[in-house]
């Protein structure tokens, strides 16, 4: 009886960790944030240099622009000074943005406008580390 | 001979060396002034059962009885039908054939309602 | 000749059976996230897992029991439905998390969701083993996980830095995310020291009929076979730590860890991901479902087998079928693979000291292994990894759920 029950507290907590994600620091959602950027960069660069298949490219652009939606969302709600974070999730909107673009023209197998956004998100990238290091100095 | 060491839990196989279950519970006889005679060794599900927890021997017997094979007492095998068991992990062997005895009818039972009906299921 | 014949297929079977979705997963999450310093996790468990395959081999090859068979014989029917309930129920987690592997590299290649996929991936292998038998299931998925050579090549077009790489081989806590760092040292011993490995080991021999004059073959096979499929792993680990970590992908999906060959291999490192990742997880699927239907019928005393005719073995043959089809439905549902993945290998350590303790108690029992008995050696670096791996499961666990997965 005793497994039993262990077991299905195992399960709850199994269930638990696969399904929801709570509350975590900031420092953690920009980790995040930043490491779905680099595969967004990652899977566009090697798209564009023929080293995936284009429906995978796609799939992974759509998912890291939905992981960098679902994080800025949560940084919005999470913080309760926001004033502090406005500079970021400015710049976050406009990530996502670039991102979701990447998506369309890999859709569109548009090789000039991916290099565009390419050299876009790099930029984007650095003026988020820039951002994140002044926000996190304070 | 020590019974619990050598004989229960051990494999149970028939005169062809077909694995028929383990021994799962042993029957012993007390007598007055005598010493105890193993009388029978049993096989099956309730008899595991009741190891766990004397309730859970019930439960199980009525959901064998009811469903499937509807087999659901425990089957008996007299010590003397015992032909050969070890000492240091050998298989308990009867003298018995295990298709004509219960200790197989689940078996029979899920390979003619299920497993034959699958195809492939003899090749 | 015969028996340098069957060194070298149980060497190549070896290397399939260790790297599966679990090694893959949690040497991928290493390298990106800590680069090279959890190499040590990965070098202990190999340690612990050679130990314990050559002994899982050597109980069968002297005793003529299974390590199931003589677990039941030895500590009764009490002890052992725990320990089956236990065995079962992680095999099932991870038998979900093969198939998720399977899955997801279908959907690399193809773009349909991997939840598609679960039904007619289970179907499959249910029908290999329905079909197939020992010798072709190991054998075949064998030869096809040379695949995951793969990642040795990449390894070495990178060229990591030998002392670095020799810096990771000592164990060192980071500066952040201890909690993290400690719950990924518990998933690799988890992964690779997985318990089906043992029972199913054990019962292959019993299959392929070892007697004593099988100790040495066992023996080289143990640790060779196992060292080589180490090897693969510790290439995942430093592909992951180098193309992966300096551009700061952490990897928390296998979209990310696909990424990782393309820089060295271009298109075919792609490819050859999706496949290292198909294969081994079909590989290790196939011997989970064998090895639930194994120790089950074991524990009954039913008939079992794989090269035995389903309608021979009706009950084994259940067990296994309806087994496959209930994991994946795991995946049906949508559970995340890598996150389930993760998870199972950290609670394989924790229930490891209950499968491994009863084992080691056997292999120093005269009466199952006669003058074979188990050195002092073999006892003790067992324990001290069993040991470690379950205290670092206890407190990182916890931590890590509240940090939400």
């Amino acid at each position: 009886m005793r497994s039993l029950s262990l077991a299905s507290l195992a399960l709850l907590l199994l269930l638990n960790a696969c399904s929801s994600k709570s509350s975590a620091d900031e420092s953690q959602e920009l980790e995040t944030i930043t490491s779905w950027v680099a595969t967004a960069q990652m899977a566009g660069s090697a798209w564009s240099q023929g080293n995936v298949p284009t429906v995978y490219a796609q799939q992974t652009l759509s998912q890291a622009q939905q992981k960098l939606h679902k994080e800025t969302d949560t940084l919005a709600n999470s913080s309760t000074n926001s004033t502090r974070l406005h500079p970021i999730l400015e710049q976050l909107r406009l990530l996502e943005s670039n991102v979701s673009q990447m998506a369309q023209a890999v859709k569109q197998k548009n090789y000039t406008t991916m290099s565009q956004h390419l050299k876009q998100l790099s930029t984007q990238k650095q003026a988020l580390s820039t951002l994140a290091k002044t926000v996190g100095g304070q | 001979m020590d019974v619990i060491r050598d004989v229960l839990d051990h494999q149970l196989v028939d005169r062809n060396q077909k694995k028929m279950g383990r021994v799962d519970g042993i029957v012993v006889e007390l007598r007055d002034g005598q010493p105890p005679r193993l009388t029978y060794i049993e096989v099956g599900m309730p008899a595991l059962a009741r190891r766990l927890h004397p309730r859970f021997e019930h439960w199980i017997a009525a959901l064998q009885s009811k469903w499937g094979a509807r087999r659901g007492e425990t089957f008996r095998i007299p010590w003397s039908q015992v032909s050969d068991f070890g000492i240091g992990g050998v298989d308990v062997v009867v003298d018995l054939e295990a298709e004509a005895t219960p200790a197989l009818a689940w078996e029979k039972w899920l390979r003619e309602q299920i497993i034959s009906r699958i195809p492939g299921a003899s090749s | 000749m015969k028996k340098i014949l069957q060194i070298a297929l149980g060497i190549l079977t070896s290397i399939g059976g260790f790297l599966d979705v679990g090694a893959i997963a949690t040497s991928a999450e290493a390298g990106s996230m800590f680069g090279f310093h959890l190499l040590w996790a990965l070098i202990l468990g190999t340690i612990c897992v050679i130990f314990l395959v050559e002994m899982a081999g050597r109980i069968a090859a002297v005793s003529k029991h299974t390590l199931m068979d003589a677990v039941r014989e030895h500590f009764g029917f009490r002890f052992q439905f725990i320990l089956l309930c236990a065995e079962i129920g992680i095999d099932f987690l991870v038998l979900a998390s093969e198939i998720g592997g399977i899955c997801i590299a279908l959907q690399l290649v193809t773009g349909v969701d991997f939840q598609w996929w679960a039904l007619p991936v289970a179907f499959c292998i249910w029908l290999l083993i329905w079909k197939g038998t020992f010798g072709l299931i190991e054998n075949g998925v064998a030869f096809l996980g040379l695949v995951s050579l793969v990642f040795v090549i990449a390894t070495f077009k990178l060229h990591p830095s030998l002392t670095k790489l020799g810096a990771g081989l000592l164990p060192t806590l980071p500066q952040q995310d201890t909690a993290h760092y400690l719950f990924i040292a518990v998933s690799i011993l988890g992964a690779v020291i997985s318990p089906y490995l043992f029972y199913f080991y054990s019962s292959g021999g019993r299959e392929d009929k070892w007697d004593e004059g099988y100790i040495g073959v066992n023996r080289g096979v143990a640790a060779v076979g196992m060292s080589f499929g180490s090897v693969v792993s510790l290439c995942v680990l430093i592909v992951a730590a180098l193309v992966l970590q300096p551009k700061g992908i952490q990897v928390d999906s296998y979209q990310q860890a696909a990424l990782m060959l393309t820089q060295p291999l271009g298109y075919w490192g792609f490819l050859l991901f999706a496949a290292t990742l198909g294969i081994a997880c079909l590989g290790a699927a196939l011997e989970i479902c064998l090895d639930t239907a194994y120790i089950v019928s074991q524990v009954f005393g039913w008939n079992w087998g794989a090269s035995v005719r389903p309608k021979e073995a009706a009950r084994f043959s259940l067990v296994y079928t309806v087994f496959v089809f209930l994991a994946s439905l795991l995946m049906v549902i949508g559970l995340d693979p890598l996150k389930l993945t993760l998870f199972s290998m950290a609670l394989t350590a924790v229930i490891l000291p209950l499968e491994i303790f009863p084992f080691l108690i056997l292999m120093n029992d005269e009466r199952y292994v006669g003058k074979y008995r188990n050195g002092w050696i073999s006892n003790s670096v067992v324990i001290f990894t069993i040991a470690l791996a379950f205290v670092l499961a206890i407190f990182s666990i916890p931590l890590e759920l509240i940090a939400g997965g």
